[in-house]
C-alpha cells in the first residue's frame, strides 16, 4: 500500500511539472499615465495582456463611485515567437475623463482568454480642482504614436488594387472644420486614389491620437477624373471629438501598397494636420450645462415606479440623443430634489453614424430614495448643450414628473444612498484585531523537540524487541497441602502438553537442565503417587517433594 | 454656584484627556474623510501610546498610501501580516503596493511573511511525533505491531512539515527600504555604493554598527545601509511587552 501510494504522488508531480512547463508565462497588468489630474484633465489606463496565444475579451473599467468615465482609445497588437511558441502582446487604452474631484478607485479590470478570466489588480486616481492637477491630461501639441500597428478593427481596404506604378497612387487626407470648440467632433477624411490594380489589399494603419474620441464612418467608394487621368477614390472619413482644448497634430497617415513578385512594396503618406481646440465660452453657459456639444438633442424622462413606500427605491431614466457624442456627457443637470436622495447608475451610450450623420443615444439611470412621505416633484431636469453652428448654448428640459411615497408599514429605518460603498480592503479598520505576535523565526527548539519524538515513536514501534519473561513466576509461599494442589502448581510452572514442551518453555525462562529434570521428577511422582493410592506414603512423599518444590527457584538460576 | 464651576472645570480637566486619546475611530473616520496625514498622526500616537495592534497598522498603512508613500505603506502593512499571517486584505494590499512599486532591474524581495504564526509551525512540528509516539504506546499495550504504513506516513508527515516550514520561514530580522535610491555601501561610513536600491525592497538584517546596518537581499547579496534608510519590521509595543511577559 505505501509502494502504490510513492507511486501515485510521484505520477501527480509529473504531471504538474509537465502542465507548468507548457503553460506560457501569462501576465495581465493594468497602469495610469498619471496619478493625479485636474478635473479638466483626462488619464489613459493602458490594460496590458501579454504571453497569450488568444486575443482577450475585455470588460470595461468601472469605478465604484461613478466618478471617472473610460472611453477605449486605441488597441496596439504585437506578437512574438519565442522557441516555437507564437504569442500576442495587446495594450488596450482607455481615456479617463473625471467627473468630479476625489480620490477614484479604479476597479479591477477582468479580460477573458480561452474561457479563462484574468483580473487586473484595483488602481487610484486622484482627481483636483481645475488648475492643482499635476499634469497627466494636457495633451501635447504632436501626438506621440507609438509605431505603426496593424488594425484591428475593420479598416483595412478589402478591395483588390492595380499593381503599383509611379503616380498611380494618390494619398490624401483632408481635415476639416481645422478650427473647433471642445467636444465638437472633427472630420478627418483619408482619401485613397488608385489608377492600376494592385497584387493584394494595401496595408493601412489608422491614426489613434491620445485625447480624442472616434467615431468611424463607413467607407465610401467614388472615381474622379485628375489631371486626364480616372481614379478610383476609396474615401474612409473618422469624427474625431478633442476632449480638451489645444492645438493638436494629425500623424501622417501611412499606407503601404504591396507590389508584385519583382516590384518592391510603395509606401504613401498623407501630410501631417494641425487642428486648434477652442475652449467652451463660459460667458452664457448655464448652471445645467454638463459637456453636451452639438446642434441637436432630445431629452425625456420617466420614473420605473411613480408610486412607493418610504424606504424603498426607484429608478429614473432619462434617455438623451443627439449628434454629439454623449460618452462626453457624464450626466444630465439633476437639481437638488428636497425630499429626494439620489445615485447614478451605470449608463453605457451608443454612438453611431445613421445616414452619414452622427447619433448617439444614452440613458441616464438614478436610483432615488425620497426621505419623507407625499407628493414629490421633479422638475428642472434638463440638458444644456452648446451649438458650435449658432456658437451659443441652448437648454432642453423635461417635462415634472411626480413621484408619490406613502408610509412604510413596517416602519423601518431608512439609509443613506449615497454611502461609497469601498471594497472590504479599503475600508479602514475599526477594530484591533490581534495585538500580540512574534517575530518569526526558524523554530529549532520545536524541530528538536519533534525529531525526539518521532525517534521514539519509531523506536517503540520497531519490531524485533524480545519479550523478557520472568524466569521464575513468583510461587506461593503457602505449602501444598494435597498431591492435587502441588501437581497444580507444578502445572503452573510449566504449562506445556508434554516434556518437550516444557523443557523448551523452560530454558526460555533461563531455567537450567538440572532444574528441570528435577520439576518433571516431582510432576512424575507427584503423579504416581496420586493414581497410585498409598495414603501412608503420600505425606510423606507430599513433604518431600514440597521440599524439593521449594528449592527449585535457588537451582533455576544456576 | 462658585463650587459648581469649579467642579465642572475640574470635570473638563478629566474628560478633556480623555477624550482627546487617540482612538481607531477617529484613525478610520480620518481615513474615510480623506484625511491621510490625520489619520497618520493618530496611528503613530496609538503605537506610542502602546495601543498598537493589527488594525492600528492596517489604518497606517492605509493612511501612508494614500499620502503617496508606498514603500511606509508596505512596512507598516508587513508588520501588520506579523500578527495576522492570514489576512486577506492585507496580503491584497502588499500585492498591489508592490505591482505599483515595480521597476525593471528591482532587487527581489526577501522571503515574506509565511501564512501561519510561529506557535502553529512549532505546533505543526511536534504533531507527527507525538501521533507516532502515541500510537507505538498503544500498539505496545496490546503487544501488537504498529503497522508499516502508519509509520512511514509519520515520519513523511514530519520531514515533509519540517521542510516546508524552514523554506518558508523568514528571517527574524528584516526592514523595507524607504528611501527612493538608496546606495548600498560595501563598508559602513566610508564604503563606496556597490548598487542602488529602489524604495520598497525587503531585506534582512544581519548587524548594527552605530548608525548603519547590514542588510542582506534577497539575491544574496551583502552591503551597509544607513539606519534612517529602512523600516524595520518590529512588533508594536503592545505586542513586545505580551511577548516578554509571557516569556517570564
Amino acid at each position: 500500500m505505501v509502494r502504490k501510494l510513492w507511486a501515485s504522488t510521484a505520477l501527480c508531480l509529473l504531471l504538474v511539472l509537465a502542465a507548468l512547463a507548457q503553460a506560457p508565462s501569462s501576465q495581465v497588468t493594468a497602469r495610469l499615465s498619471s496619478d493625479s489630474i485636474a478635473l479638466d484633465e483626462t488619464a489613459t489606463l493602458t490594460v496590458a495582456f501579454s504571453g497569450f496565444v488568444d486575443s482577450p475579451d475585455v470588460a470595461a473599467p468601472v469605478t465604484r463611485d461613478g466618478g471617472l468615465q473610460f472611453h477605449s482609445s486605441g488597441r496596439r497588437i504585437s506578437m512574438s515567437n519565442i522557441n516555437g511558441q507564437t504569442s500576442h502582446s495587446v495594450e488596450i487604452d482607455y481615456t479617463i475623463t473625471p467627473l468630479r474631484t476625489g480620490r477614484h478607485l479604479i476597479e479591477p479590470v477582468t479580460g477573458t482568454v480561452g474561457g479563462v478570466a484574468f483580473t487586473t489588480t484595483s488602481l487610484r486616481l486622484e482627481v483636483t480642482d481645475i488648475g492643482t492637477g499635476s499634469g497627466g491630461g494636457w495633451q501635447p501639441s504632436t501626438n506621440p504614436y507609438a509605431s505603426p500597428w496593424m488594425p484591428s478593427s475593420p479598416s483595412t481596404f478589402p478591395f483588390s488594387m492595380p499593381e503599383p506604378q509611379a503616380d498611380d497612387f494618390l494619398i490624401e487626407a483632408v481635415v476639416e472644420p481645422e478650427v473647433v470648440y471642445k467636444h465638437q467632433p472633427v472630420f478627418y477624411n483619408l482619401r485613397l486614389l488608385a489608377a492600376a490594380r494592385l497584387a493584394s489589399d494595401p496595408r493601412y494603419s489608422p491614426i489613434n491620437p491620445t485625447g480624442f474620441l472616434r467615431v468611424m464612418f463607413d467607407q465610401e467608394n467614388d472615381s474622379e477624373e485628375r489631371n486626364g487621368r480616372y481614379y478610383s477614390v476609396s474615401s474612409v472619413k473618422t469624427a474625431y471629438f478633442p476632449l480638451s482644448e489645444g492645438e493638436y497634430t494629425f500623424e501622417p497617415t501611412q499606407i503601404s501598397l504591396m507590389g508584385g513578385l519583382f516590384s518592391a512594396p510603395q509606401v504613401l503618406r498623407t501630410s501631417p494636420k494641425t487642428i486648434r481646440v477652442l475652449p467652451l465660452p463660459s460667458q452664457g453657459r448655464p448652471r445645467s450645462f454638463t459637456g453636451a456639444v452639438g446642434q441637436q438633442f432630445e431629452l425625456r424622462a420617466r420614473l420605473k415606479s411613480a408610486e412607493i413606500t418610504l424606504g424603498s427605491t426607484t429608478e429614473l431614466e432619462v434617455t438623451v440623443k443627439g449628434d454629439g457624442h454623449l460618452d462626453l456627457v457624464p450626466y444630465p443637470y439633476l437639481p437638488d430634489w428636497s425630499g429626494i436622495e439620489k445615485k447614478q447608475l451605470s449608463s453605457p451610450s451608443v454612438t453611431s453614424v445613421d445616414n452619414g450623420s452622427i447619433v448617439s443615444r444614452r440613458t441616464y439611470n438614478f436610483r432615488l430614495k425620497p426621505t419623507r412621505v407625499g407628493r414629490l416633484e421633479l422638475s428642472d431636469l434638463a440638458l444644456a448643450y452648446f451649438d458650435p453652428s449658432q456658437k451659443r448654448y441652448e437648454v432642453h428640459k423635461a417635462p415634472t414628473l411626480v413621484l408619490t411615497v406613502a408610509p412604510n408599514p413596517n416602519g423601518q429605518a431608512t439609509t443613506a444612498v449615497g454611502e461609497s460603498e469601498l471594497p472590504y480592503h479599503e475600508r479602514p479598520r475599526l477594530e484591533d484585531g490581534p495585538v500580540t505576535g512574534q517575530l518569526p523565526r526558524p523554530p529549532y527548539l520545536a524541530m528538536a523537540a519533534g525529531a525526539g519524538l518521532l525517534l521514539l515513536g519509531l523506536a517503540l514501534s520497531a519490531p524485533g524487541i524480545p519479550r523478557r519473561y520472568a524466569p521464575f513466576p513468583r510461587l506461593s509461599r503457602k505449602r501444598c497441602t494435597s498431591l492435587p494442589e502441588l501437581l497444580a502448581t507444578v502445572e503452573k510452572l510449566a504449562p506445556g502438553p508434554d516434556s518437550a514442551s516444557r523443557r523448551i518453555e523452560l530454558q526460555a525462562r533461563g531455567w537450567s537442565d538440572e532444574a528441570i529434570v528435577k520439576l518433571e521428577e516431582i510432576k512424575r511422582r507427584a503423579g504416581r503417587a496420586m493414581f497410585g493410592g498409598q495414603q501412608q506414603a503420600t505425606d510423606a512423599l507430599l513433604e518431600e517433594l514440597n521440599r524439593e518444590l521449594a528449592a527449585l527457584p535457588k537451582e533455576s538460576k544456576r | 454656584m462658585k463650587r459648581l464651576a469649579w467642579l465642572w472645570l475640574a470635570l473638563c480637566l478629566v474628560i478633556a484627556p480623555v477624550a482627546a486619546q487617540p482612538t481607531l475611530e477617529a484613525a478610520a473616520e480620518a481615513l474615510r474623510e480623506g484625511r491621510a496625514q490625520e489619520a497618520l498622526v493618530i496611528t503613530n500616537e496609538l503605537e506610542q501610546l502602546e495601543h498598537g495592534s493589527f488594525g492600528a497598522l492596517y489604518n497606517q498603512g492605509l493612511a501612508l498610501r494614500d499620502l503617496g508613500r508606498p514603500a511606509r505603506a508596505r512596512a507598516s502593512f508587513e508588520r501588520a501580516l506579523v500578527l495576522h499571517p492570514r489576512s486577506l486584505d492585507t496580503r491584497r494590499q502588499l500585492r498591489e503596493l508592490h505591482q505599483q512599486m515595480a521597476s525593471p532591474g528591482r532587487q527581489p524581495d526577501v522571503r515574506g511573511t509565511p501564512w501561519w504564526t510561529l506557535q502553529e509551525a512549532e505546533l505543526l512540528l511536534l504533531v507527527p511525533g507525538v501521533a507516532l509516539l502515541g500510537l507505538a504506546l498503544a500498539a505496545r499495550r496490546r503487544r501488537a505491531r504498529l503497522p508499516a504504513h502508519i509509520t512511514a506516513v509519520a515520519t513523511m508527515s514530519a520531514l515533509l512539515l519540517t521542510a516546508l516550514i524552514v523554506a518558508t520561514m523568514p528571517a527574524e530580522r528584516r526592514a523595507v527600504v524607504v528611501e527612493p535610491s538608496a546606495a548600498l555601501l560595501a563598508e559602513p561610513k566610508s564604503g563606496d555604493a556597490t548598487q542602488k536600491l529602489p524604495a520598497g525592497v525587503m531585506l534582512e538584517l544581519l548587524a548594527d554598527n552605530d548608525h548603519f546596518v547590514q542588510v542582506r537581499l534577497g539575491n544574496g547579496d551583502t552591503g551597509w545601509l544607513r539606519r534612517a534608510q529602512v523600516a524595520e519590521l518590529t512588533l508594536p509595543s503592545r505586542a513586545q511587552s505580551a511577548a516578554a511577559s509571557e516569556q517570564l
